[in-house]
């Protein structure tokens, strides 16, 4: 009899758990950070999906989900005709606590597209993994940008950035660098492209193995890739020789370490205004 | 009470008749009952039952007809006795609701807020079946062992259940079909005029409408897909955000609700299983 009451102790909390609902327009959601004159934290976490960001001088972050695209009608194996399969909207939850704020898909195998205004001075973390882009534009704040198979975007920010893909580009218009604050901008498989203000001042690491490294920047104390040699091996000294294929170089006297490095592909850095 | 009894039988098996499991005593006993509304407003049916299925079909007379089958299987003579005992069929007429409800002590009914704790020493099983006058409104709740189904009535619906099937066939009218674990299937011969609910957990949920049916759809599922073979068109989701706040913790989630519209929309229909497909299919087909 277990089984018995089981099953109506669960029914109760079916019934609360989709109960309860305003009649708030579930595509677009405002929420708060718990002290909005202080800077938030704001994590913001897919597998499938991509996250778009923009700054905005509001101070609630506001969360729009796209609306769902219909497909083309399908054979339905059980029903009694052709049927169209109709995308599944994605289901978000936001989580708030301490001036820390997280956005997660309710079901990661849905793709999930979010479109977030955020306050800027915000520090802003982004993850995704497939079937998406990170997307982030006139935003001003820290970034962390992450993601798998998805290019990074990043149009007119300031700040700081620290941005990662594996197998997609990451392109970045920088109009504001915060003093003191090292930089990455890394890819894999994909090239790297970075406009910093004409002012910046830095030390740069510039890196790819398999392409070419472009600046209209005049870099100073610049040192390119050289060999270098160390010993090693435990059954007696052997000579490792290695290349160090990073160029090195300061910008404006230098400054913070601003890393921008691929594995496959080109690395640019180009001088903005 | 106006109710006429027609027919009963009482079948003591002890130790005899097949058992649910060995060395269980098993009684089975049946009721035939025709019984009246009184007054002219809306007229209601109400079944609640713990254990057993409900079987509802509309016709055109002006009483409500039904037989009731009742399985009692019990671990000893002691626990048969306390079966007999305890539980009751609460059974109410000439009124504008006609019950039935499976009642034991110090339990809430079918549908009650507070959930059920069955006894462990034995099982009170009612059987259903019921005919009524088409328009009669319909509040049928089971939980256990058994199925609802309904068919050719067109008044409103509550039908609920928690480990078995709903199936509604060629009804009419508004209201809410619900159930756990099991599949949930309806075919309109008239659309619903006010928002109705079609829910399960695990199962398919399925309803039919009319071709000329203007409506808006609220679909999801979890593992499964979601099917039409209506014309529809996506409309934003305004299926409801959720905000809760505990401590210092606040918590927004949306329902992901996929909403279409077919016609020119109208009474808002919400189908939704978390492990099952969910279908809207036109009755021509």
């Amino acid at each position: 009899m277990k089984m018995l009451v089981r099953a109506i102790s669960c029914a109760p909390a079916f019934l609360l758990c989709m109960g309860g609902a305003t009649q708030e327009n579930a595509s677009r959601i405002s929420a708060s950070f718990s002290d909005p004159s202080s800077p938030g934290l704001l994590h913001v976490a897919l597998v499938n999906g991509s996250i778009s960001i923009k700054g905005s001088e509001s101070r609630d972050v506001v969360i729009g989900t796209r609306a769902v695209h219909l497909g083309a009608p399908k054979q339905d194996q059980k029903g009694p005709a052709v049927m169209q399969e109709l995308p599944q909207q994605s289901s978000i939850a936001v989580v708030e606590q301490s001036n820390r704020m997280s956005i997660a898909a309710a079901n990661p195998s849905i793709t999930t597209d979010l479109e977030i205004q955020v306050p800027n001075r915000t520090s802003v973390q982004l993850s995704t993994v497939n079937e998406g882009d990170i997307r982030v534009e006139d935003f001003d704040g820290e970034l962390d940008v992450g993601s798998v198979n998805g290019a990074i975007t990043l149009s007119h920010v300031g700040g700081s950035v620290l941005a990662h893909t594996v197998n997609r580009p990451i392109v970045a218009t920088i109009w504001r660098v915060s003093a003191d604050k090292p930089m990455a901008f890394t890819s894999l498989n994909g090239l790297v492209d970075v406009t910093l203000p004409s002012a910046t001042k830095a030390n740069l690491k510039l890196r790819t193995d398999n392409g070419s490294i472009y600046t209209d920047f005049k870099l100073g104390s610049l040192t390119g890739p050289s060999p270098s040699a160390e010993y090693a091996g435990k059954d007696g000294p052997l000579l490792r020789m290695e290349i160090h294929k990073t160029a090195i170089g300061t910008l404006n006297g230098g400054g913070p370490e601003i890393e921008i490095r691929t594995f496959n592909g080109n690395v640019y850095v180009r001088k903005g205004k | 009470m106006n109710r006429t009894i027609l027919f009963m039988v009482l079948c003591s098996s002890a130790g005899f008749s097949a058992a649910v499991n060995a060395g269980d005593l098993t009684e089975h006993s049946s009721q035939k009952l025709t019984m009246h509304f009184a007054g002219s407003g809306a007229h209601t049916l109400e079944v609640r039952d713990v254990e057993g299925n409900i079987t509802v079909e509309a016709y055109d007379g002006t009483d409500v007809e039904m037989t009731v089958e009742k399985s009692l299987s019990a671990q000893n003579e002691e626990e048969m006795r306390a079966a007999r005992h305890d539980v009751v069929l609460d059974i109410g007429d000439s009124a504008s609701t006609i019950h039935a409800i499976v009642r034991y002590p110090n339990q809430q009914t079918c549908g009650g807020a507070g959930g059920f704790t069955s006894h462990s020493g034995y099982h009170a099983r009612y059987d259903f079946t019921i005919r009524l006058p088409r328009t009669v409104r319909l509040q049928l709740c089971t939980i256990n062992s058994g199925v609802v189904l309904v068919s050719g009535t067109t008044g409103d619906f509550d039908v609920s259940n928690v480990n078995g099937r709903i199936a509604m066939t060629d009804v009419a009218g508004s209201g809410n079909a619900v159930t756990v674990n099991g599949a949930v299937a309806a075919s309109f011969v008239s659309a619903p005029q006010r928002s109705s609910t079609f829910r399960t957990i695990n199962g398919d949920v399925a309803i039919t409408l009319p071709d000329s049916t203007s409506a808006v759809f609220h679909m999801k599922t979890l593992n499964g897909h979601l099917l039409t073979d209506f014309a529809v068109e996506s409309e934003p989701e305004s299926a409801g955000v959720v905000r809760e706040s505990v401590g210092g913790l606040s918590m927004i989630r949306t329902n992901g609700f996929t909403t279409v519209r077919t016609g020119d929309g109208g009474p808002e229909l919400t189908l939704e299983s978390l492990n099952g497909d969910v279908r809207v299919m036109r009755r021509s087909k």
